[in-house]
């Protein structure tokens, strides 16, 4: 079970180390779960590019260190996958209370596009990230009709929706027009259907369900955690991210034993605007092709009737600190479901998934993607 | 005259890839022959780059082309390819995969 998170401001923030971003995200966290620092058994820490020993680094700043302490990289779904360490150490009965922290420190490399170093040819012909996306929705466009509006639709409900959460990067509204205004990144993503270079950093405690009930914690159980990388997409007939997703939301739901229509929130990667209309379609929200219709017809909003996405801002305006946005989107899913979301609280929220990508292998679907469902203890 | 794109061909299965591996993924077999591969393909899907990178003139544009001979390639194309257009294939300067129209 998820009892408590916490997350530092989401922003560009170069004058502060990854070390004060953690202690901040930790120090909530554990704060919130009424859990004291020396009750923690085992810590996970995702980072993609804050180097070695992020976690101890972290921890050591308030005298964690000695306890186990995993450091975990997964490009974007570091964050995640450090989760997902965590709830399977619980499961195995190895520790009872762990504490999961996301970090990630970009401002001070600069802005515009994250060049991690890679040697792959697509790399070399002059591939950069958001012309993977482009890549996935312009097929969409050619197949079923998505259009340039739709994304940027996407693009102002997150912005939206940010408005309510004190930790999202942007607290500005935008409209369509300006969205399709904005600079061209890569045809039809432009700049405001991507998200920021972002710092920040976010936490969890997860303990073990009996543990829980013992101290009278309520909390998000976690109903399915589920890790998939990306298989290779280099013969004709192969598909591409989308596909990943599939297998991955797919897994999630049979282990949680529920389908979408259970779902009230979804926390997508929604890095780039395409990646949440594909989501819709790849987490079975809609069907096949219907993606650009979903959001069109506010099905995606708060209060709509669908599942309400990315009701803090999602990655595109709550930020992208990579390593912390899978922790930040599970935090996200956890305050909605105990009532904690203030006004982007999604009413009566019960079931939660939170779903992310991490890319940096072009020859395959994607690196991998993680999704996570969560449950609010005392429903079944 | 265009050169052909050159990938490898596992002479243990058989299997045709591009670029040529050090050894194969799926038999594990180091011994990969050089192979030609085919000149022409479809478009899986492509993209204009706007916001580029050191050394890429901006906007250019790059495509997913399945070659007629089942490998996939990714490249760069001297014009927006529509997405199931036919293209056409050959090797750079570089060695790596450029596209155009079918001829």
């Amino acid at each position: 079970m998820v009892v408590g998170a916490g997350m530092t401001r989401f922003t560009k923030s170069p004058e502060r180390t990854v070390e004060s971003l953690g202690r901040e995200a930790v120090l909530g966290a554990l704060g919130e779960a009424g859990v004291q620092r020396d009750e923690v058994e085992a810590a996970w820490c995702g980072t993609m590019l804050a180097g070695a020993g992020a976690g101890q680094r972290v921890l050591a700043t308030v005298g964690m260190t000695g306890i186990p302490i995993v450091n975990v990289e997964n490009a974007c779904a570091s964050g995640a996958t450090a989760l997902a360490g965590a709830v399977t150490a619980i499961r195995a009965g190895e520790c009872e209370v762990a504490l999961v922290l996301g970090i990630e420190s970009l401002s001070g490399r600069g802005g515009g596009l994250l060049e991690p170093d890679r040697s792959d040819y697509l790399w070399q012909s002059g591939l950069t990230l958001p012309a993977v996306y482009a890549g996935m929705i312009r097929r969409h466009m050619a197949l079923y009709g998505s259009t340039a509006e739709q994304l940027a639709q996407i693009a102002v409900k997150s912005h939206r929706n940010a408005l309510a959460n004190p930790y999202a990067h942007f607290h500005s509204p935008v409209t369509v027009a300006e969205v399709l205004a904005s600079p061209r990144v890569a045809d039809p993503i432009t700049l405001y259907m991507c998200c920021p270079n972002t710092d920040g950093g976010a936490a969890v405690v997860l303990m073990g369900s009996a543990a829980a009930r013992r101290r009278g914690l309520a909390g998000a159980r976690v109903a399915a955690s589920v890790l998939r990388s990306g298989r290779p997409v280099t013969h004709a007939g192969d598909g591409g991210p989308e596909d990943l997703m599939k297998r991955a939301a797919s897994a999630a739901y049979e282990q949680a034993g529920i389908g979408p229509g259970d779902l009230d929130v979804a926390e997508v990667h929604d890095a780039f605007a395409p990646g949440e209309l594909i989501a819709y379609e790849a987490l079975g929200l809609c069907a096949e092709g219907e993606g650009g219709l979903y959001v069109d017809s506010g099905r995606a909003d708060i209060g709509g009737e669908g599942v309400a996405v990315n009701p803090d801002g999602g990655v595109l305006s709550r930020g992208h600190p990579l390593g912390a946005t899978g922790v930040a989107q599970v935090a996200e899913v956890f305050w909605q479901l105990s009532g904690r979301a203030g006004d982007r609280q999604v009413e009566g929220a019960k079931v939660g998934i939170a779903h992310v990508m991490g890319g940096t292998l072009f020859e395959l679907e994607a690196s991998a993607c993680a999704v996570h469902v969560l449950v609010k203890e005392g429903d079944r | 005259m265009d050169r052909q794109l050159i990938g490898g061909r596992c002479t243990g299965c058989g299997a045709l890839m591009y670029p040529a591996p050090e050894a194969c993924p799926a038999c594990l077999n180091d011994k990969i022959d050089h192979a030609e591969l085919a000149s022409t393909g479809r478009v899986r899907t492509s993209a204009v780059i706007n916001l580029g990178r050191a050394g890429f003139p901006i906007p250019y544009f790059v495509a997913w082309v399945d070659l007629d001979d089942g490998v996939r390639v990714f490249g760069r194309a001297d014009r927006e390819l529509a997405v199931g257009a036919p293209a056409s294939v050959h090797a750079g300067e570089d060695g790596l995969p450029r596209f155009g129209m079918a001829p």
